[in-house]
């Protein structure tokens, strides 16, 4: 096992609600090792972002913010906002999910990219200018130099996509965050973002947080899997033993109800039923104490929803947070 | 949104401008004022400061364009100097509301909390006192004249670009982007200037051209009250509370400072309506 560079202990968000606080994480914990790459998966509404605002140090106005995040050795919890600039880009970068809305829609590319390297790392104008342009290359924007100038409405949303993975990129941070970095993109262009990621991972040495609901791009990317619900990791594990033998009855239930490409039926066979789980997540307030996929399980007990069940192993590297896994399988 | 403000000035900007029939109009009576003002510099039929006692109250002629006051000074161009008197007197009022007023916004808007709470809660208080009343008081303490019509002017746009800088501001705060930057390490000083003032300077200019009519307005108002330009520089307000003992017998020396000053506002009123609906995205896609 490689040296870890981040790892999250019992991490707690509160958010500020009209009924008293809301449990956004109940405490979760994880860990990326050196140039490793977990993916994070869950519906939406499941903590999967706030996981990621919450290792940035970015939670939203309220948010109160408890646990451990030790990232190189250092305990991000409490640091102060000053520090936190410092670390933010340059030691642990992030991507967004709607790369229209996540650059500057007033300000060329070219100076977006190249402002990040200006900040931390000294860079003169013209040598991040240089630097964005082999950047942009790297990613695989055609025509760098010229496209330094555009504006973000000027490209596809492939390219904008490509021009915030450039900018997280421009400090050579030791982690960086893929918040659904392929959602708002087409079916062939996510498949080469997401091949960029994986080899920029390769190649930098670089650990990727791959915040995604879409499980084939974890898949393809990740290594290590966490599965969400409802703010809690609900099972985690290598990517392989996860996907193939799901153990907690959501995991199960978010992989059967993936849509295959079936052959048969475009010769004329009759189509597989859909597989859903059946309700939807409930808002924050609607939890119990108990575990937070209690009220959409088939197999729910009434021990299920005294207390939060603990994570227990089903595999080597593979855990589950069920109390009835031995019922399951 | 303005993100598309900026974008969208170049060339299909002016393809809309000139089928903007408001914005059109009215950039043509805003042309006509600024060109009036800038002509009275160099040139005016006749001097608008000579006293001509015998050629006092004359009707208009080929000479006398628009007649002449009870002194005999031509008013055609007593109102060519007079537009230089309004613009001078709006484009410095407007300017310091919109220095101290944008920044006032754009530092509530980076801080909230009780910087926020503390700057609108000053707005607040400005704007219980009605505009030109809260201009009269100020006069009256520093004393009647341009310099300090224009600070009494000014002070009182300062709260109206306050909020209206905050309330864009904080809708550029929410955006994504500036999370964005948030996360490429990026203060709040720096991320005010590079990423929210620029969204926000379409709404700030055309919140400026409206102002600015106002301003014209208000300065009339002082001068009519005697607490704006002092006489012998020529203001259209004073010109008005001139000619108001002569209505009746010649009330073309009320008629026509009225009507420059109705054209005036009228003209950067619509100038304003029509930048507003040209640099708003959701206007333009309407259409």
């Amino acid at each position: 096992m490689a040296e870890v560079l981040l790892s999250v202990r019992n991490l707690r968000v509160d958010l500020p609600g009209p009924g008293g606080p809301l449990p956004a994480l109940r405490g979760i914990d994880f860990e990326i090792a050196r140039g490793g790459t977990l993916g994070l998966v869950g519906e939406s509404g499941s903590g999967k972002s706030m996981t990621a605002l919450a290792l940035m140090g970015l939670l939203p106005e309220g948010a109160k913010l408890s646990g451990s995040i030790r990232f190189e050795g250092r305990e991000l919890v409490g640091l102060p906002e000053s520090a936190l600039c410092d670390l933010r880009g340059n030691r642990i970068a992030m991507t967004f999910q709607e790369p229209m809305t996540a650059l500057n829609p007033v300000q060329p590319i070219g100076r977006q990219v190249a402002e990040s390297m200006m900040l931390h790392r000294g860079f003169s104008r013209a040598v991040a200018e240089d630097e964005a342009v082999r950047l942009l290359d790297r990613v695989g924007l055609p025509d760098p130099r010229r496209r330094l100038a555009s504006y973000p409405y000027q490209l596809s949303g492939g390219q904008r996509q490509r021009v915030m993975i450039a900018l997280a990129l421009g400090c050579a941070p030791a982690l960086l965050i893929a918040d659904e970095p392929t959602t708002a993109l087409d079916a062939t262009i996510q498949g080469q973002v997401l091949a960029l990621l994986r080899e920029l991972v390769e190649e930098r040495g670089m650990a990727l947080l791959l915040i995604s609901h879409d499980l084939n791009a974890v898949a393809a990317a990740a290594t290590d899997v966490a599965v969400m619900y409802g703010g809690a990791i609900v099972e985690r594990g290598p990517a392989t033993s996860v996907f193939r033998a799901p153990a907690h009855p959501y995991a199960k239930g978010l992989i059967a109800a993936l849509p295959a490409l079936e052959p048969e039926r475009l010769a004329g066979a009759p189509r597989a039923r859909l597989q859903a789980i059946p309700g939807s997540v409930p808002d924050l307030a609607g939890f119990g104490p108990g575990c937070t996929f209690a009220d959409r399980c088939a197999w729910v007990i009434g021990a299920c929803r005294a207390a939060p069940p603990p994570l227990v192993p089903v595999s080597p590297g593979h855990s589950a947070a069920c109390i009835r896994l031995g019922d399951l399988s | 949104m303005s993100d598309m403000a900026v974008v969208s000035s170049g060339a299909g900007f002016w393809r809309r401008a000139r089928r903007h029939r408001s914005f059109v109009f009215g950039g043509i009576l805003s042309a006509v004022l600024v060109g009036t003002a800038a002509l009275s510099l160099v040139w005016t039929p006749h001097s608008p400061y000579r006293i001509d006692i015998p050629n006092r109250l004359k009707p208009m002629s080929p000479t006398y364009w628009l007649g002449t006051d009870p002194f005999g000074r031509d008013v055609f161009s007593l109102l060519m100097t007079g537009a230089q008197n309004s613009i001078v007197v709006g484009v410095v009022a407007v300017a310091i509301g919109m220095l101290l007023g944008t920044a006032l916004g754009l530092l509530a808007s980076a801080r909230r909390g009780w910087v926020e709470e503390l700057v609108m809660r000053f707005t607040d208080f400005s704007f219980a006192f009605p505009a030109i009343l809260t201009a009269i008081m100020l006069t009256a303490v520093l004393g009647p004249g341009t310099v300090n019509s224009i600070i009494a002017i000014g002070i009182f746009n300062i709260p109206v670009f306050a909020r209206v800088a905050r309330g864009a501001a904080n809708a550029v705060w929410s955006r994504e982007f500036v999370l964005a930057a948030r996360a490429c390490g990026r203060g709040r000083l720096r991320i005010t200037f590079d990423h929210v003032l620029p969204n926000i300077v379409s709404v700030i200019v055309v919140q400026a051209t409206i102002r600015f009519a106002l301003a014209i307005l208000a300065e009339a108002a002082l001068s009519y009250l005697g607490l704006g330009t002092q006489p012998p520089n020529p203001s259209w307000g004073r010109m008005l509370n001139e000619a108001q003992t002569l209505i009746y017998i010649a009330p073309q020396l009320a008629i026509f400072p009225g009507i420059a000053i109705a054209l005036a506002v009228l003209g950067l009123n619509l100038l304003g309506d029509g930048l507003r609906d040209l640099v708003d995205p959701r206007l333009i896609r309407r259409r």
